[in-house]
């Protein structure tokens, strides 16, 4: 097909340099293997600029080139002033380091200082025009959910970096970045400190080894479990509970999550079960229809109607800062139906 | 019992369709309704068989006055074979006309009683479609299909027997066919009111004739063989 | 027809069959002597939950809503002389559609009796729009289809935005598009059962003058099988039915379509054979379309509803091309 669009002497050209088209065919492959190892190899080349801790009191200093959770290497010429966060995440750890933002995705509802924020629309699909339109020196976004807006945010011609939250530690090197950008590290060594100071006063006030559910639900009442590598997950863990999603295979439309059949509940009985409900008020919540759902409804904590619900923005939208917050509201939960 | 009609007239849209219809049809024997196209041979019938309301007159059944009467009351009297009857292809013969043995009285009938059965073979026998019962109805040829459908009419032994231009389009032999089976019926016991415009059949088979032009009966009577000259004398109104 | 006690016959071994593996296999393995040791008394308590609680419901659920599609398509098809009726198709499931959305969404708030006797009643409206328009004169079989279609579009949408609005949706919209018996528990069938019984009820009268509705309205009118008030009594009973099947699983479609064809293909047009028929087979076809659904990728499921339409179409065409409809 090739051949007919090129003019009769430009093939015939190619012909005589490659005169076996196979032999064309090998050199293009190993062009391309050239190319994509040379790229390849670029994108580690330049860890060595990076830091991923940074000694506290030490100032920033411009310009500053940094990677990020996604190891991008992104460069910023001065300290951002007009910074736009377009997740959750992003706002609460930038706020958490002492930074402000100029503009906020509609779900970033904390801190309260952040609720007077212009929006750029939802974190699942925000607006690139909006956040062109704010004149921002600085987009921060979520790496898990939102890597594929990119290019999209890139384009705007900002320097643009990823956050995550799936663990303690993206959580910590997460703060530290924010803290070297905006230039302050201090603040972020000490939100890092109270932080795991918090968990860990946590972890005293409950033992570990209870076996522990936290599940949401979809419309037609099929359950979805947090496995141990989710964030739900991740505050088990750090509580020492027994994840009873743990080894079961990832399905269903949450990433993170298991499903988790009436057939299975049926033998499982776990001392403690959470319920997540996304839903907004009117809408049913998942521990009022878990005395409904077969299986379920024979756990001794259904039955004794202890199943209490997290707050979907602490434990599943906002994944974050407030991990502190979670650990500890957690722990006094599971003392309150399993002590 | 006579079905008398007395003054029967119905307007529509400031049009009379019927004006002062006046008739006796015997309780016996082959009566014909002759008309052209849209004399209101038609609305005569859906009228008598309480589909359609005059606008004024009456008609009685024996001494019952039946123009009081509802639709489903009237049902008991008159037997309607339709203009274009459909014809479900997947009931044989027998079945279809087992549905006329349809007792609507409380819980429906769910079979049919050994008198029903020998009530249902004599009217194909009088039909003379006595070896075709187990046949399908789309198997049929037309003729065939229309006296199935007069067996039907037959089966539930209800005093009048209506046919609207049942009779049109067949061919010639056939509609001569057709007609002597319909005076043997009527014969017995039985009253046919059919409707139709071929005046030669009518005349050498009916046993009383209504002629209605323009919404008015014109003749009423024996077949005469002075009718011919009657219609082509008579204007025909709008 | 003699073919009539075979067809049943072996209708029911189906549905046995489809009863065993119903109960019998399942994402949580169950070996057979514990199922016998179950069946028979003596079982352990895991086992008697998986199977009374868990898996017989759901067995349950999907004869109930096999029976009342099929019934339902079988009377609107033949009260409306229209081959293409189906309950949900003419948008009789349509009104108990929105109301599982409004319930779903939390903007309704009531228990399952309620919901159900809600769906029902919606459903008639549906009904009563059909039977409007069934009997105009001069209103083909296809345009009353296309009433129907139009009528299933519009209550599908405004059920769709009423989950959207409530942000209930998320990822997963399936499940109730294309209906679902999965997490089915008595709790669910036994509101259900009364109205089953309500829409046979209100039938069974009417039933006889089906047969006569095919000699036209004018000559069953007079044959005494009032046309007209058996098309009304029909079409309500079919929204009964297709109510409480849409309250129970969502929109299951194409069973209600279907059913009535391979009934008459089997065994003729009589009602007195067909009803029958056209229950047991509604509840095998859901029945075993529910065992591919639920089995086919364990422990994951499929919408029933999808699994109904990859086999409805096909043998639609197939049959649509035998059938003989005046």
């Amino acid at each position: 097909m090739q051949k007919r669009r090129l003019s009769p002497g430009f093939s015939n050209r190619v012909k005589r340099c490659f005169p076996n088209v196979r032999n064309t065919a090998l050199l293009l492959l190993l062009v391309s293997v050239i190319g994509l190892m040379t790229t390849a190899c670029s994108g580690t080349e330049t860890t060595s600029t990076t830091t991923t801790t940074t000694p506290t009191g030490m100032h920033t200093s411009y310009p500053l080139t940094i990677t990020d959770i996604l190891e991008r290497t992104v460069t910023l010429n001065q300290k951002p002033s007009r910074i736009v966060t377009v997740h959750p995440t992003a706002t609460e750890t930038l706020y958490r380091v002492g930074g402000i933002a100029i503009g906020r995705d509609t779900g970033s509802k904390y801190p309260p200082e952040a609720q007077s924020l212009p929006t750029i629309g939802g974190s699942y699909n925000p607006s690139a025009e909006a956040v062109a339109a704010l004149n921002p020196d600085l987009i921060i976004l979520e790496a898990l959910t939102q890597a594929t807006l990119l290019p999209t945010f890139e384009k705007l011609g900002v320097p643009v970096i990823a956050v995550r939250a799936a663990s303690l530690d993206d959580i910590k090197q997460g703060l530290i970045l924010v803290g070297q950008v905006i230039d302050m590290n201090e603040a972020a060594a000490q939100a890092i400190t109270q932080i795991e100071s918090r968990i860990e006063a946590a972890q005293n006030t409950t033992r570990a080894g209870r076996s522990v559910l936290i599940i949401i639900g979809d419309a037609n009442r099929n359950i979805y479990a947090a496995k141990p590598d989710s964030y739900p997950g991740t505050l088990l863990d750090l509580l020492g509970q027994e994840n009873l999603a743990e080894g079961l295979p990832e399905s269903g439309p949450y990433p993170g999550f298991a499903t988790y059949t009436g057939e299975q509940a049926l033998t499982a009985n776990p001392d403690a079960v959470f319920a997540i409900s996304p839903a907004p008020a009117p809408a049913p919540k998942l521990s009022e229809m878990l005395p409904m759902v077969p299986g379920f409804n024979n756990m001794e904590i259904v039955k004794a109607g202890k199943v209490k619900e997290l707050d979907p923005a602490l434990f599943l939208q906002a994944q974050g800062p407030r991990i502190a917050d979670a650990v500890e509201q957690l722990a006094s939960y599971l003392n309150e139906v399993a002590p | 019992m006579e079905l008398t009609l007395t003054g029967i007239s119905y307007v529509r849209r400031e049009k009379a369709i019927l004006s002062d219809v006046s008739a006796v049809v015997p309780s016996s024997g082959l009566t014909c309704l002759l008309g052209t196209n849209g004399a209101g041979k038609t609305t005569l019938l859906r009228i008598l068989s309480g589909e359609l309301k005059s606008t004024s007159g009456k008609y009685y059944i024996g001494d019952i006055d039946a123009s009081a009467l509802s639709q489903r009351e009237l049902a008991k009297y008159f037997a309607i074979i339709p203009q274009n009857a459909p014809i479900p292809p997947y009931l044989t013969v027998r079945e279809m006309v087992g549905l006329g043995r349809f007792q609507p009285r409380g819980f429906s009938k769910w079979h049919l009683s050994s008198q029903d059965r020998t009530n249902i073979d004599a009217c194909l026998v009088r039909c003379q479609i006595d070896k075709l019962g187990d046949r399908r109805l789309d198997e049929l040829s037309g003729g065939e299909q229309k006296r199935a459908w007069l067996a039907l009419g037959l089966a539930p032994d209800k005093k009048f027997i209506m046919l609207d231009e049942t009779l049109e389009g067949m061919d010639i032999f056939v509609k001569r066919t057709f007609f002597q089976l319909l005076k043997d019926i009527a014969s017995q016991d039985k009253s046919i009111l059919l409707t139709s415009h071929d005046l030669d059949m009518v005349n050498e088979f009916a046993d009383k004739i209504i002629v209605l032009i323009g919404g008015k009966v014109i003749f009423e009577g024996p077949p005469d063989s002075n009718l011919q000259r009657l219609l082509s004398d008579t204007p025909e109104s709008t | 027809m003699k073919r009539v006690p075979w067809v049943a016959v072996a209708l029911c071994l189906l549905l046995v069959i489809g009863v065993f593996i119903g109960i019998a296999m399942g994402p949580v393995k169950l070996e057979f002597h514990r199922l016998v040791e179950t069946i028979l008394g003596h079982g352990d308590t895991a086992a008697k939950m998986l199977i009374w609680d868990l898996r017989l419901p759901r067995v349950a659920a999907a004869l109930l809503v096999g029976a009342c599609l099929g019934i339902a398509g079988y009377l609107l098809q033949t009260s409306t002389r229209n081959p293409l009726g189906d309950p949900l198709l003419f948008g009789l499931g349509g009104g108990a559609a929105v109301i599982q959305a409004l319930a779903m969404a939390g903007i309704v708030g009531m228990g399952t009796w309620g919901l159900y006797a809600l769906s029902v009643m919606a459903s008639l409206v549906g009904a009563a729009i059909i039977t409007f328009f069934a009997s105009r004169q001069g209103v083909s079989p296809a345009r009353l289809a296309l009433i129907g279609v139009s009528l299933s579009a519009l209550t599908a949408a405004i059920a769709t935005g009423a989950l959207a609005g409530a942000r209930v949706f998320g990822v997963q919209s399936l499940n109730f598009v294309g209906g679902s018996l999965a997490n089915r528990g008595w709790q669910d069938i036994f509101p259900a059962l009364p109205f089953l019984g309500l829409g046979l009820l209100v039938a069974i009268p009417i039933l006889g003058n089906l047969n006569v509705l095919a000699l036209g309205d004018q000559v069953a009118g007079n044959l005494g099988a009032e046309p007209g008030r058996t098309r009304a009594v029909a079409v309500a009973s079919s929204g009964i039915l297709g109510g409480t099947a849409v309250a129970v699983a969502g929109l299951v479609g194409f069973v209600g379509l279907l059913v009535p064809h391979v009934t008459r293909l089997l065994v003729g047009h009589d009602v007195r054979s067909a009803f029958i028929i056209s229950i047991l087979l509604g509840a095998s076809v859901v029945l075993f379309a529910d065992q591919v659904a639920r089995l086919a990728f364990m422990p994951s499921e499929v919408p029933i509803g999808m699994i109904t339409a990859l086999l409805g179409a096909p043998l639609m065409i197939f049959v649509a091309r035998r059938i003989q409809w005046n």
